[in-house]
């Protein structure tokens, strides 16, 4: 298992070189000129030449590249333009409140999206069952703009409940931090609910069919034990991959709920950086969450073994 | 139908694919999913105690601890995400008011008398690391973990090749001696009945045709439908195709007057198809339905084996 984790850290590193070139290009194609939205619209041409130059953007591309990978294999992403702080430290500064939102949603779908998928798998076709579908497709195909905006709307304009922007702070207390979290939690958490509870459903309703249930049930397990310790764990497979993926989205920075609410996550960082065609933060923020997308991926692999022992990774023994 | 199954004994239950063998044998765990499935009426007695009206508790109770049963499939009748361990102490703590560490012991013994060997290596192993004739052994492990007095076994070696069928229903009979269980085999394998029961019960589309001594079907087998299906036993000297009922089992969902077997009898005649003939005992302990095989009247079998 160490051996299988050190061998796909190690494969990481050509995934990130690719990264980095399509990363590099791309902010060089991005139309636009970094020191002309650095000095804004008063700026002399004279000026504009000069802050080109300071950047490095005179030298010919295949220096700007081998520049750029050279202070990579430091670990140096680079000076932020907008910010003129190190991008790594603006990353590490927002990343822990992207960290906050998505965790929070993640848990209420999670703790929604897999019990309401359950009982629609053990009642199907039942009026629970036909609701929960309607709800996750709603859930699904609604926008989180749109559904940013309706929360706000009613529960912090219309009942002021809860406040609409930011992320309040410790130092108003903990309460604080928590009613800043509810509504942009609830916003980022519909669609993974959905997603949840749809794979939850139909992989449950596969299982629920197997022989081994009917053993289970032979054994004279309640039913409680033969659903939820039985048929959930051979259903977690499918679940895993897709809350792989949602896990990563999220990480990757929830772009809209972040702007909606302006949550000081790394979604605003990086719009923000590219409206300010900031391309060294946009260079740092994709790689890092690059990485995030690989570990995440590294970790669902490791947790198929765990809740399926035929999976075998290192591709030895009869598995 | 109706059957009775004394303590120790065996009972065979046989006939095609679609006869009902399966659903008599949930019916009498309670395991028929309702809805659709229902019981409708009649009885089954265990022990005194009427089955079908007992609670879904006390269901529960009997499940697995003084009935249990084995499948057809071993390959897909064991939880591939637990270890055999695992399910083998799970019904005997469900069952018995013992700690981890009995329960383990247990399950290690029963390992041990099922025939796995290295017990205490293989209860940490999952169902994929054992071979089909292991997995059967395990649910014949996890059957007899708490002492059943009833033991159902749907076509317990069916899914199994043909050297490993023997060993399990070897392995089946010295444990039924042990432990004095009484079972009902389901099978549509004749030979399996010959091998192991005392009695045998033929069914055909849900309902019983003929119900006698192992003994007695084999000599003096009454049923039409028997017949057939003793003819399409492969035997010692059977020589080029083997024979077969032909037709298939009716749709009971449509209304049908007579004799279920009539339109695949070769000795149907039109009083078959308008009158159901009940189960009637020909002779000590021989019960059949057919109307021309009565206590002083007998049809005369063509073909296959019939006068011996």
């Amino acid at each position: 298992m160490l051996r299988l984790i050190l061998r796909r850290l190690v494969d990481l590193i050509p995934t990130l070189l690719v990264v980095a070139t399509t990363v590099f290009i791309i902010t060089r194609m991005i139309p636009g000129d970094p020191a002309a939205v650095l000095l804004g619209p008063q700026a002399s041409p004279d000026e504009i030449a000069k802050m080109r130059e300071s950047l490095g953007l005179n030298q010919p591309m295949y220096l700007q590249y081998i520049d750029f990978l050279g202070s990579l294999l430091q670990g140096d992403l680079g000076t932020s333009l907008g910010y003129h702080q190190p991008v790594l430290s603006l990353i590490l500064e927002r990343f822990p409140n992207t960290l906050l939102l998505s965790v929070c949603a993640l848990a209420i779908a999670l703790l929604i999206g897999i019990p309401a998928g359950i009982i629609s798998a053990t009642k199907q076709y039942s009026a629970w069952d036909y609701t929960v579908m309607i709800l996750s497709l709603v859930g699904v195909s609604m926008p989180i703009f749109w559904l940013g905006v309706m929360l706000v709307l009613y529960f912090s304009v219309h009942l002021g409940w809860l406040p609409a922007t930011g992320m309040g702070s410790l130092s108003e207390g903990f309460g604080s931090v928590i009613t800043h979290l509810v509504l942009p939690s609830i916003a980022l958490s519909t669609i993974p609910m959905a997603t949840f509870a749809r794979i939850t459903r139909s992989s449950m309703l596969e299982v629920i069919r197997q022989d081994y249930i009917k053993t289970a049930r032979a054994k004279g397990l309640r039913e409680f034990f033969v659903v939820w310790k039985h048929a959930l764990k051979n259903a977690m497979t499918p679940l895993l991959t897709v809350m792989g993926m949602q896990i990563s989205s999220m990480l990757g920075g929830a772009v809209l709920t972040e702007t909606i609410f302006s949550w000081p996550g790394m979604g605003r960082l990086v719009v923000d950086a590219i409206e300010n065609r900031d391309f060294v933060v946009v260079q740092g923020t994709v790689l890092f969450i690059a990485v995030i997308f690989v570990l995440i991926n590294l970790l669902v692999d490791i947790l198929y073994t765990v809740v399926n022992p035929r999976v075998n990774l290192s591709n030895k023994g009869e598995g | 139908m109706s059957f009775d199954l004394r303590q120790g004994e065996t009972i065979g239950i046989v006939g095609e694919s679609g006869s009902g063998k399966s659903v008599t044998s949930t019916a009498i765990l309670g395991l028929i999913p309702s809805p659709p499935g229902k019981i409708e009426r009649g009885s089954i007695v265990f022990e005194g105690k009427d089955l079908t009206k007992l609670s879904q508790d006390e269901m529960r109770k009997i499940r697995g601890n003084e009935i249990s049963m084995i499948f057809q499939d071993p390959m897909t009748s064991l939880n591939p995400v637990f270890t055999v361990g695992n399910q083998i102490i799970e019904v005997i703590r469900l069952h018995q008011q013992v700690n981890k560490k009995e329960a383990r012991t247990r399950a290690i013994e029963m390992l041990k008398l099922v025939g796995i060997p290295e017990p205490e290596k293989r209860l940490e192993q999952y169902p994929h690391e054992f071979s089909g004739g292991m997995r059967q052994r395990v649910m014949i492990a996890i059957a007899l973990a708490c002492n059943p007095k009833l033991l159902i076994a749907d076509e317990p070696t069916t899914a199994l090749d043909v050297t490993v069928q023997a060993q399990i229903l070897e392995l089946m009979k010295k444990l039924q001696v042990d432990l004095k269980t009484s079972i009902i085999m389901i099978t549509h394998d004749l030979g399996v009945v010959w091998e192991s029961c005392q009695k045998v019960l033929v069914m055909y589309a849900g309902n019983t045709v003929e119900y006698a001594n192992v003994e007695d079907l084999y000599q003096n087998p009454l049923h039409p439908y028997t017949w057939g299906l003793l003819d399409s036993q492969i035997k010692s000297d059977t020589v080029g195709k083997l024979p077969s009922i032909p037709g298939n089992p009716p749709d009971l969902r449509n209304e049908i007057a007579g004799c279920y077997f009539a339109p695949r009898c070769a000795y149907a005649q039109e009083k078959c198809f308008t009158e159901r003939p009940p189960l009637v005992e020909v002779s000590l302990e021989h019960m059949v339905a057919c109307h021309f095989q009565t206590a002083d009247h007998r049809l005369k079998r063509e073909g296959g084996e019939a006068s011996e």
